[in-house]
């Protein structure tokens, strides 16, 4: 037995020594960081997730085998280290005691579920698309994880990190829970998930033994706030302490002047586009998509519509994608007149006099369609139809909820459609499936062999010098043949409660530095 | 009066299958498909049509129906396409919010609406009647979403009296545990909300409340009451106002319906965590599973709102009889 006196000392000393471990940074540990954002996710389930506030409660939660810095470069995170063994075969070590929330520890396992699922068309998992190229995933032994690929994919390690297509789930968790699961998030996140009472709140809470440390936040609330004005007031008075994109330019404006918060501003992975059915009788001639081209307004529609909060575009190519992003490529420019000598060299004039351009007697119609969700693009829409109409176009609007956008774009029964991508960290994300004649969302029906092949090759070639020569071609040739035609590059907009500390606003939208920002 | 109320509820059985059946139809009849919703901008035309076949979209529309119907007989309402959770849980989990706030805009609606029109009306041609007649064209006229953004940043923004978005504790609940403070942080969430959905049926009440008391007060009886030397407060109370109540319990009913379904804008401006917004979502994102449900049990409520509308026009007037 041990002497009180020497039983206080031993605690003395085992408290010293754990106090001398400690990071220094955790000391102020701090608070609460109530978020303010614009729709509910669908699901919690990394594999399910569709939708930006579902991936931001995720990257919380979950972990991806890599993460993307803010330069779009993949990090360790759950994969300690990977090795290329050869063109189509990846290793990935994972890092040692990672433990899952319920206390279950993280195996290669675990990574070959997660990815078997998505891969299973059963899941109906929204990406799975995005990782097909792997054809075999094994555990070589608890700790490492091969992938076999069916073809060299440059992309892949953008690709499996957490807020894209890669939360590791906890296969354990997945197999008690079931359909539960969506809304009884497991994860080896830096956050816990505590509760969701849906259209209202998502709540989670520190992870102290998450493997990156403990986090500096106690909480974080999300805080569900559909309507972008209300959701401006909020971070105006202090009810919530951040809100991001989308927001309206007007209520932009307005909290720039606001002291109690900062209001950063950057290019986002995104841009705004027309997309331009090749399959049409009207459009199948390139002089009058170019034509289109060069009727569009494109510095007005960004000063007056989005109040330069995005962006005019030059090319598919995103600034964000450092070393393969020019200026040098450029679209059609806003020039009326060139546009009407496009529109009679195609042989479209107006014979009978009526105020409307014809061709062997059929009128020159286009109908510009785009979806109810977006103010914005709304209005672009409208200020288009109102430019067309005046150059001799009977130009007419078509404007219905999402779904039908894109059930008429699948169907390919649109003329001109304008729309949007996000989260394109690469330029595979923004290329091969909208332009290769097999992609699955080449919705404008354009086929190029040499545009098949370069967007083949950009998935085979890892050296940065060859993706940017191979894919500033592809942005060339779509610059020319315009089966896109791209409005604006999308801005990202955060804004902060000046109390918060720590927060590093990502282009990509995520809230990943949320584990090292406090609140005092 | 028994043997009329199971009449009347038996009757809502066709009336709720007649719902089913337009709410299933309309949401046949708009574009767009619930796997799109799902898979968003990623989908493939294979994939879409494999999806169709897991949601069984791809049967034929009678089967379809048939096997709503009978789910739905046996208490399955499915499951939401999108949310990837029970519909029946949803609609419980929104549900409660959206009552809460219809029901406290009805009470704010009659508890103020009626005594400013009686008070309209008694000083009919004054400038009390004039102020609060021009209050109330005011406030039919004005769009529920600009009220709400203004009274946001006049609230909680400029004064920073009230919170801005929100619902607080559930206020039955609250009530219950008697927890003072969560009562109050209830009422400070509940209290713009109830305001903006109230302030149409608010208005309009005070103009049907004054129209109707004007009315009844030109009649044989009132002028009777008057000269038996009765008091104008009994004149008032005792025999105009029941009378003009009719049409006003009339419109009270309606209301009831009117703000289930007006909520959904006030519930999206001030982020109120209710059914309504549960409803307009899934209808853009054809979550079909979830709006069926939706308009089912609103059905339901609101036919249910309607026989106690029935019931009540007995209680103000002993000469209605129920048959």
């Amino acid at each position: 037995m041990i002497a009180p006196v020497r039983r206080i000392a031993v605690v003395m000393l085992f408290v010293f020594a754990l106090a001398s471990t400690m990071p220094v940074r955790a000391a102020p540990a701090g608070g609460t960081l109530r978020i303010g954002i614009d729709v509910d996710a669908g699901t919690l389930d990394p594999r399910l997730a569709n939708d930006t506030t579902a991936r931001r409660v995720i990257e919380q939660v979950y972990d991806g085998l890599v993460e993307l810095d803010a330069q779009l470069q993949p990090r360790p995170a759950l994969a300690e280290s990977w090795t290329q063994v050869s063109p189509t075969v990846w290793v990935f070590k994972l890092r040692k005691n990672v433990r899952f929330h319920d206390g279950t520890p993280l195996t290669a396992d675990d990574v070959v579920f997660t990815y078997q699922t998505i891969l299973d068309p059963g899941l109906r998992a929204p990406l799975r698309g995005l990782v097909t190229p792997i054809s075999k995933i094994e555990a070589v032994d608890p700790e490492t994880v091969r992938f076999t690929l069916s073809a060299p994919y440059a992309p892949l390690l953008k690709y499996v990190d957490g807020s894209q297509a890669g939360g590791i789930v906890s296969r354990r968790a997945v197999e008690r829970l079931g359909a539960e699961y969506a809304s009884n998030p497991v994860g080896t996140g830096a956050y816990k998930f505590v509760s969701w009472q849906r259209n209202s709140r998502i709540l989670l809470e520190a992870n102290p033994t998450s493997w990156r440390g403990r986090p500096s936040l106690n909480q974080i609330i999300f805080n569900i706030i559909p309507d972008n004005t209300t959701r401006a007031a909020a971070v105006e008075s202090g009810d919530v302490d951040l809100i991001h994109s989308p927001l309206s330019p007007q209520d932009v404006r307005r909290l720039r002047t606001v002291s109690r918060v900062s209001v950063t501003q950057m290019t986002g992975l995104g841009h705004t586009y027309l997309n331009i059915n090749q399959s049409d009788p009207i459009l199948r001639d390139l002089r009058v998509r170019r034509a289109l081209a060069h009727l569009i307004p494109q510095a007005t529609i960004v000063r007056q519509i989005y109040q330069e909060m995005d962006r005019p575009a030059n090319s598919i190519l995103l600034p964000a994608w450092s070393g393969i992003y020019t200026e040098d490529i450029t679209q059609p420019g806003h020039d009326i007149a060139r546009a009407k000598a496009l529109l009679a060299e195609a042989g479209w004039t107006d014979s009978n006099r009526d105020g409307i351009l014809d061709r062997g007697g059929q009128n020159l119609a286009l109908v510009v369609r785009t979806h109810s969700e977006d103010p914005n693009r709304i209005q672009v829409v409208e200020l288009l139809i109102s430019i067309l109409r005046s150059s001799g176009i009977d130009a007419r609007a078509e404007i219905t909820e999402f779904p039908a956008l894109v059930g008429a774009l699948i169907a390919g029964t649109h003329q001109v459609a304008l729309l949007g991508w996000l989260g394109l960290v690469d330029p595979d994300r923004g290329m091969y499936n909208q332009f290769h004649s097999k992609g699955s969302q080449n919705w404008e029906r354009y086929t190029n062999p040499r545009v098949d092949a370069l967007l083949d090759e950009g998935r085979q070639k890892a050296d940065p010098q060859e993706r940017a020569r191979i894919y500033r071609e592809v942005a060339r040739i779509i610059t020319a043949d315009l089966p896109y035609y791209i409005l604006t590059y999308q801005g990202y907009i955060v804004v902060v409660n000046r109390r918060v500390q720590g927060f590093v606003p990502i282009p990509s939208g995520s809230f990943r530095s949320l584990w090292q920002t406090s609140v005092p | 009066m028994l043997r009329y109320l199971a009449r009347r509820l038996l009757l809502l059985v066709p009336v709720i299958l007649g719902a089913a059946l337009i709410a299933f139809a309309l949401l046949l009849l708009i574009p767009g498909d619930p796997a799109i919703a799902l898979l968003g901008q990623e989908v493939s035309g294979p994939e879409l049509a494999r999806f169709r076949h897991i949601l069984g979209l791809d049967r034929p529309i009678p089967v379809q129906f048939g096997l709503y119907v009978w789910r739905i007989v046996q208490g399955d309402f499915g499951r939401s396409i999108t949310l990837h959770a029970p519909v029946l849980r949803l609609i419980r989990s929104t549900l409660p919010a959206t009552l809460e706030l219809a029901i406290a805009s009805l009470l704010l609606s009659i508890s103020v609406g009626i005594p400013l029109g009686l008070l309209a009306a008694r000083r009919r041609g004054g400038v009390l009647d004039t102020g609060t007649m021009l209050l109330a064209q005011l406030g039919v006229s004005m769009p529920v979403f600009w009220l709400g953004v203004l009274l946001i940043l006049l609230f909680a923004v400029k004064l920073d009296w009230l919170p801005s978005f929100g619902r607080g504790p559930a206020l039955l609940g609250a009530v219950a545990s008697g927890n003072l403070a969560n009562v109050l942080d209830s009422l400070q969430h509940l209290i713009l909300p109830a305001f903006t959905l109230a302030a149409f049926n608010l208005a309009l009440l005070t103009r049907l409340t004054r129209w109707a008391l004007l009315e009844v007060l030109e009649e044989d009886y009132v002028r009777t009451a008057r000269a038996k030397g009765q008091t104008e407060r009994a004149v008032i109370y005792r025999h105009a106002l029941r009378n003009a109540l009719l049409p006003i319990i009339t419109i009270i009913g309606l209301q009831f319906g009117n703000a289930l379904g007006g909520a959904i804008v006030t519930e999206t401006i001030y982020g109120w965590p209710g059914m309504g917004r549960l409803v307009v979502q899934a209808i853009g994102q054809r979550d079909f599973p979830v709006v069926q449900g939706a308009v089912l049990i609103l059905a339901l409520l609101f036919s249910l709102v309607n026989v106690a509308v029935d019931l009540a026009y007995g209680l103000a007037d002993p000469r209605i009889r129920y048959e």
